[in-house]
């Protein structure tokens, strides 16, 4: 009984030791300790950015082991352009026409060459494909070699595409808006077996991005939609198909699938691209693609050898680059292009509530970009390794300009400023109420998957409650959350981020254009609510159909300084990247940058 | 009126006499068939429900598509404008092919219209993939993984069970019965993660449940392979499960040792083994067979989290993916199949019941 007493004692006893205050540390100090050992860190890692360099000769022979969320939800074309995982499957059979070279800033052929043709005087353009001679749709194990022509093109533009029945996301894309406000088509014409052009009605400054499509089978779609319609268009490849009857003009043929458990690919030895040797890229003969649905068995599964690389979350960090003799390397780039941001609701549905006369005024959302502490975000949720996100186009942005810089960095003063310009000011207790004597208290809605966006909420609320403003952090389902966003409008302010990354400085139409469905703050606008509004969708207008890099320039400058100065999104932070490789894999061929992610399309297995 | 009424009661007995007639003559008979019918009632009130609480859950799979399209990332070389092509109007096309504009009690409806008439589960409405291929391909994989959690913890419970009751009172005894308690209160998530933690650290086992290579490519090693891959889950599976079964057993078999049959069993002299597996054990039979249709309907739902944590290729993850999608018609499938299994088990267990109790005699008190 006694023994039972000490035991029960020394419980009890480590328990209130445990809870004793001492053990507390503060915010500074787990700022500096979340900071420190930023440059010990990253000195583990390698950089290696891809510049263009030419690849040496790789060797045959190998298997690529990798995972995937979840199951595909089919093989067929249209279904993967509504599902991500879909597509990453079907992506690997398939070839594109022209590929985007992100350092060069340029557009290069690939499955086709180009000839961009314009008529200055009668305001109207051409681009000339030519395939490439020696592109085939073929079968695994099978002798069956069909060329791949025009048709092919031609068909899937008009008769899939083109098609409103079948419902593909790029049906819109076929159409441009004339200068007197109306839709006019943009026509395809066979020229021959490898040519075809794309007529657009007036000229664009991308015709590429328009048109830059993936090749896919007439000979399995023409007949379906015969048969069937659109709807038999939609049914075809479905999982339960046997996916060795699916034909591939890409690197890999799909030769296995097995629903929960994995995908297997062999590779196409038919595949155009070859290395110096004349050798078919890629040089690995087979991938398994696992489909492991948990984040944390991916990352075990990586440490255990049985896949071959791993992008690192920020808690991955010590363990990884803290192992000795590791059996991989890891990868840094100098942080991702694009970034989440922290967006106010300027609709007009919520006019009667304090919030909106609130957030319709720049200088109320300069002074929260102004309170928004970049440097403690980045250490604090990202470990230090991150940079502030300053800039509206990325490097990758032909019109990318580092004159262009956010002016509203973390200054408190300057944000009690620009809020005493607007009538907002602390009261004896501190807290902050506008001319009207409101408290300024919103909420902050953020997503219920994303524990990063739960810390940078809590650093929001934390770094406002300073200046005596009151945040409410909402954690909300995502499905909800777009809901609010696209049809309720009843949300106040959120985090989120958006697919893109400005790249090219027309895309993005629904969220810039003041009557896009995506114009998170004041969607479907009927005409423009405010000036500066006006002059974005003027400005983006102008810019999307002025060839001259000149006159563009001019154009995008002015576009990307409204956007910073009037703040309807603020951006948050650039997460540097980190990516693992398993060292059997001989790293001569592999990249990794922020530009173009991990380039493994040359890798081979070690000698 | 009274006339009438006499004409509809004279009706109804006419109507009802073959049932009456069925329930003396074959009273084991006519109440299976009455758990059936009955089995039929809560299953079409169970497809109503998940109808109806899918309708209230916020969106639709086109929604889940309209989301995909919107913030899915697919640039990366240039030959999508992904955020450009978004159309509301497209949507409303896709959803009224869908029938999902209608009130949800007109799609269920529709839906057993199609499983009844035509027996035709219909396509997944994301995949267009029949969800009967869907469920068959992985309805094994769950079968044989809950089946032998089943078997292993009824064994096991028993053996335990039963030899804990005769040492009821040791600190042996003790000590099971507050390990039970624990492994019956321990949080089932948590066990699954400490293992594959374990299994991560030493690398004893692996940390996926699943062989990385099908049954056809080398059947031999397969089922070595699975036997490895499987046991930590099934571990985690079986200690979960044996807790309260095991002190169900011992708890049973405790309270048959006082009854007074036992007392007078004992006073003739019969051996103390025979008291225990002649008499009392057959008596712990009947809350088991009772429990067994629960335990296993518990492992169904259980296994999901094993399925995600492990990367278990069963119908729990098909069904986890296919409500996050709000693809109604592989949820709605896979939850009325999963519910018919439970429930042809409670239906068995009550069959067994009466087979194994001489007592329980339908139709004849």
């Amino acid at each position: 009984m006694n023994k039972m007493a000490l035991i029960l004692g020394a419980v009890l006893a480590a328990a209130l030791f445990s809870c004793s205050k001492s053990d507390e540390i503060s915010i500074e100090e787990a700022e500096a300790m979340a900071g420190g050992g930023v440059d010990e860190m990253v000195a583990k890692t390698t950089a290696k950015p891809y510049k263009g360099q030419d690849f040496v000769s790789g060797k045959l022979g190998g298997t690529w082991n990798s995972v995937m969320i979840q199951d595909p939800k089919s093989f067929n074309l249209l279904i993967a352009e509504t599902d991500s995982q879909t597509a990453g499957v079907t992506d690997m059979m398939l070839d594109y026409l022209v590929d985007y070279d992100r350092v060069k800033r340029e557009w290069i052929p690939h499955g086709a060459s180009f000839e961009i043709i314009a008529d200055e005087a009668a305001d109207k353009l051409d681009v000339i494909y030519t395939l490439r001679d020696d592109l085939y749709w073929t079968w695994y194990n099978s002798d069956r070699k069909i060329k791949v022509t025009s048709d092919d093109i031609v068909f899937w533009y008009n008769e899939i595409r083109g098609d409103p029945e079948c419902q593909s996301s790029g049906y819109y894309q076929q159409f441009l808006t004339m200068e007197d406000g109306s839709d006019a088509h943009i026509e395809i014409e066979k020229i021959d077996d490898r040519r075809f052009v794309f007529h657009f009605p007036r000229i664009v400054a991308e015709p590429l991005l328009a048109t830059n499509m993936d090749i896919a089978p007439r000979i399995n779609y023409e007949e379906a939609k015969k048969n069937g319609g659109a709807q038999g268009v939609m049914d075809i490849f479905s999982v339960n198909t046997d996916p060795k009857n699916i034909p591939s003009c890409g690197q890999w043929y799909l030769v296995e699938y097995i629903p929960g458990q994995r995908l297997v690919y062999k590779r196409n030895p038919n595949y155009w691209e070859k290395d110096s040797n004349n050798v078919s890229i890629p040089y690995y003969e087979e991938e398994v693609v696992r489909i492991i649905p948990d984040e944390n068995t991916r990352f075990l599964l990586f440490k255990q050898g049985e896949t071959e690389s791993w992008g690192l979350r920020p808690e991955d960090m010590d363990e990884l680059l803290n192992k000795p003799n590791p059996d991989y390397t890891v990868y840094n780039n100098d942080g991702a292009l694009s970034a989440s941001f922290w967006a106010f609701n300027q609709n007009p549905v919520n006019a009667k509530t304090p919030q909106y006369s609130w957030f319709v005024q720049k200088e109320f959302r300069q002074a929260m970009s102004s309170l928004l502490n970049r440097d403690r975000i980045i250490n604090q949720v990202y470990r230090g390794l991150a940079s502030p996100k300053l800039y509206f186009f990325p490097e990758t942005n032909r019109y990318f300009d580092e004159k262009i810089k956010l002016a509203f960095l973390y200054d408190t003063k300057k944000a009690i400023e620009l809020f005493s310009s607007i009538g907002i000011k602390q009261d004896e207790q501190g807290i902050m109420r506008d001319r009207e004597n409101r408290a300024i208290e919103f909420n902050l809605t953020i997503a219920s998957d994303n524990s990063v966006t739960n810390d940078i909420a809590s650093i929001i609320a934390d770094e406002l409650s300073k200046v005596g403003i009151k945040i409410n952090i909402r954690v909300l389902d995502f499905q909800k959350l777009v809901e609010q966003l696209t049809r309720t409008f009843d949300w106040e302010s959120l985090i989120m981020g958006l697919s893109g990354d400005n790249t090219f400085p027309s895309q993005g139409s629904n969220v810039w254009a003041s009557d896009g469905n995506l114009h998170l703050w004041n969607p479907n606008q009927e005409s423009p609510a405010t000036e500066w509004e006006a002059r974005v969708d003027y400005l983006y207008n102008e810019g999307a159909y002025t060839v001259d890099e000149e006159k563009a320039k001019v154009i995008w400058d002015e576009f990307q300084t409204i956007i910073l100065e009037q703040s309807p999104l603020i951006y948050l932070v650039r997460p540097k990247g980190f990516w693992a490789l398993g060292n059997r894999w001989d790293h001569a061929n592999v990249y990794y940058d922020n530009l173009r992610g991990a380039e493994t399309s040359h890798i081979f297995l070690k000698q | 009126m009274k006339a009438l009424l006499q004409k509809l009661s004279g009706i109804a007995r006419t109507l009802f006499s073959p049932i009456h007639s069925l329930r003396r003559s074959f009273p084991l008979l006519s109440y299976i068939i009455g758990r059936f019918i009955i089995m039929a009632a809560m299953l079409f009130l169970l497809g109503f429900a998940v109808f109806g609480l899918m309708e209230l859950a916020p969106g639709d799979i086109v929604d889940q598509i309209m989301i995909q399209q919107l913030f899915s990332e697919n640039q990366s070389r240039g030959s999508s404008r992904t955020n450009e092509t978004v159309n509301m109007e497209q949507y409303e096309a896709q959803r009224a092919y869908l029938g999902l504009d209608q009130p949800f009690y007109i799609q269920y409806f529709r839906w057993i219209n199609r499983v009844v008439v035509y027996h035709d589960l219909g396509v997944s409405l994301i995949s267009r993939a029949p969800v009967s291929f869907l469920i068959a391909s992985r309805l094994f994989n769950s079968l044989l993984l809950n089946l032998i959690s089943l078997v292993l913890i009824t064994v096991f419970s028993f053996i335990l069970g039963v030899y804990f009751s005769a040492k009821a009172g040791t600190r042996t005894d003790l000590a099971v019965t507050f390990f039970a308690l624990v492994l019956h209160a321990f949080p089932g998530i948590l066990l699954l993660i400490l293992l594959q933690l374990f299994a991560s650290v030493t690398n004893l086992f692996p940390v996926t449940a699943y062989p990385s290579f099908p049954f056809s490519e080398a059947p031999g090693k397969f089922v070595f392979s699975y036997a490895h891959h499987v046991f930590l889950p099934l571990l985690a599976s079986f200690l979960g499960g044996i807790g309260g079964t095991l002190r169900m057993i011992r708890a049973t078999m405790l309270d048959q040792l006082g009854q007074p049959y036992i007392t007078s069993l004992r006073s003739r002299g019969i051996a103390e083994w025979k008291v225990y597996f002649f008499h009392a054990f057959r008596n712990t039979l009947n809350p088991y067979i009772t429990g067994s249709a629960n335990l296993l309907a518990g492992l169904f739902s259980g296994s999901l989290i094993l399925e995600i944590i492990f990367a278990y290729p069963g119908i729990g993850r098909l069904m986890y993916e296919a409500v996050l999608q709000e693809d109604i018609n592989l949820v709605l499938s896979n939850i009325m199949f999963i519910s018919f299994l439970v429930l042809l088990g409670m239906v068995l267990a009550d069959i067994l019941l009466a087979l194994v109790d001489p007592r329980i005699r339908y139709g004849k008190n």
